[in-house]
């Protein structure tokens, strides 16, 4: 097969020093994304907005925390299995790598903790949890998007910054909005998952 | 005229397809052996044999391992390997009168 490096014969030394900036950017923005996580928390969660809908209108009984709390000690539970299945050297960092981490555990920890906090003081009010998770996923799609170079991605960020509008623009909060939000973890966050998964399998 | 001494050039590094792999890896430090394939556009054959030279002189590190069911190589570049590429571009750097 010809390809690029069919060649091993270096070039001059400006040629040189070119493709070692070319390669060094690459490598710079390389963050492995496996889609992994986005179908461990999309599967989750669209079980627990399912759940909490079956909940609010009747058909199940009336919860809040018994369905959210092992919602989240599951996928943290998985989250730390898969970060020790790992080789170690697969755990290594780079700026893009930290920023791809980062912008998901801004994600779950902010949602996390608005969530402890609210329900500690009583003050819960999901139409804010909406609007924060949605916008938060938003923003780290983006930002996974831009240092993965996988841009479609960013496509799936504004899916999530409509929810949040949506969201916003409701005057009744009620139980449909419930639906709306399992509806988008299924194809928001799971569904990306999954394709992203096909690709890095095959190594696109 | 730079007081560069093409003898001092690193023989281990100096190959199109082994530089692209060491400067790929001084910045991401480690990567899968299919991404690296991908990346260089280099065929399994041809990327193994290029990263053996470069672990036979300890610079780069590799370990296999599974992801699910699925086997996983890892190329990590090592702290010696690190210092011989920064010598290597400085090298080539100085050749051409830049600092």
């Amino acid at each position: 097969m010809a390809s690029d490096m069919d060649n091993d014969a270096l070039g001059n030394p400006a040629e040189d020093l070119a493709m070692i900036r070319q390669m060094m950017e690459a490598g710079r923005n390389r963050v492995a994304v496996s889609g992994v996580h986005f179908i461990l928390w999309g599967i989750l969660l669209t079980i627990a907005f399912y759940v909490q809908y079956l909940s609010v209108y009747g058909y199940l009984p009336e919860m809040l925390v018994e369905i959210w709390v092992p919602m989240a000690a599951i996928g943290w539970l998985v989250e730390y299995y898969l970060a020790r299945r790992c080789p170690p050297v697969t755990r290594t960092s780079n700026p893009a790598v930290v920023a791809h981490s980062a912008s998901w555990s801004v994600v779950g920890i902010t949602t996390l903790a608005y969530f402890g906090m609210s329900v500690i003081t009583d003050t819960f009010d999901p139409k804010i949890i909406t609007i924060l998770s949605a916008g938060l996923m938003g923003g780290a799609y983006w930002i996974t998007a831009t240092v993965t170079g996988i841009s479609w991605l960013r496509f799936v960020a504004l899916g999530w910054w409509a929810v949040l509008a949506y969201a916003t623009s409701l005057k009744v909060y009620d139980g449909e909005m419930l639906l709306v939000m399992a509806a988008a973890s299924a194809l928001l966050l799971t569904l990306p998952g999954f394709i992203v998964r096909r690709l890095h399998s095959s190594g696109e | 005229m730079s007081d560069f001494d093409y003898r001092t050039i690193n023989d281990v590094i100096h190959s199109r397809v082994r530089l692209a792999i060491m400067s790929y890896l001084a910045s991401a430090r480690a990567a899968e052996f299919t991404e690296l394939k991908k990346v260089l556009k280099v065929s399994d054959g041809n990327l193994s044999t290029h990263l053996k030279k470069l672990e036979d002189h300890a610079y780069v590190k590799t370990e296999k391992g599974f992801v699910g069911r699925k086997p996983q190589t890892m190329v990590e570049i090592t702290d010696e390997g690190s210092k011989a590429f920064r010598a290597y571009v400085e090298g080539i750097a100085s050749m051409l009168g830049q600092s």
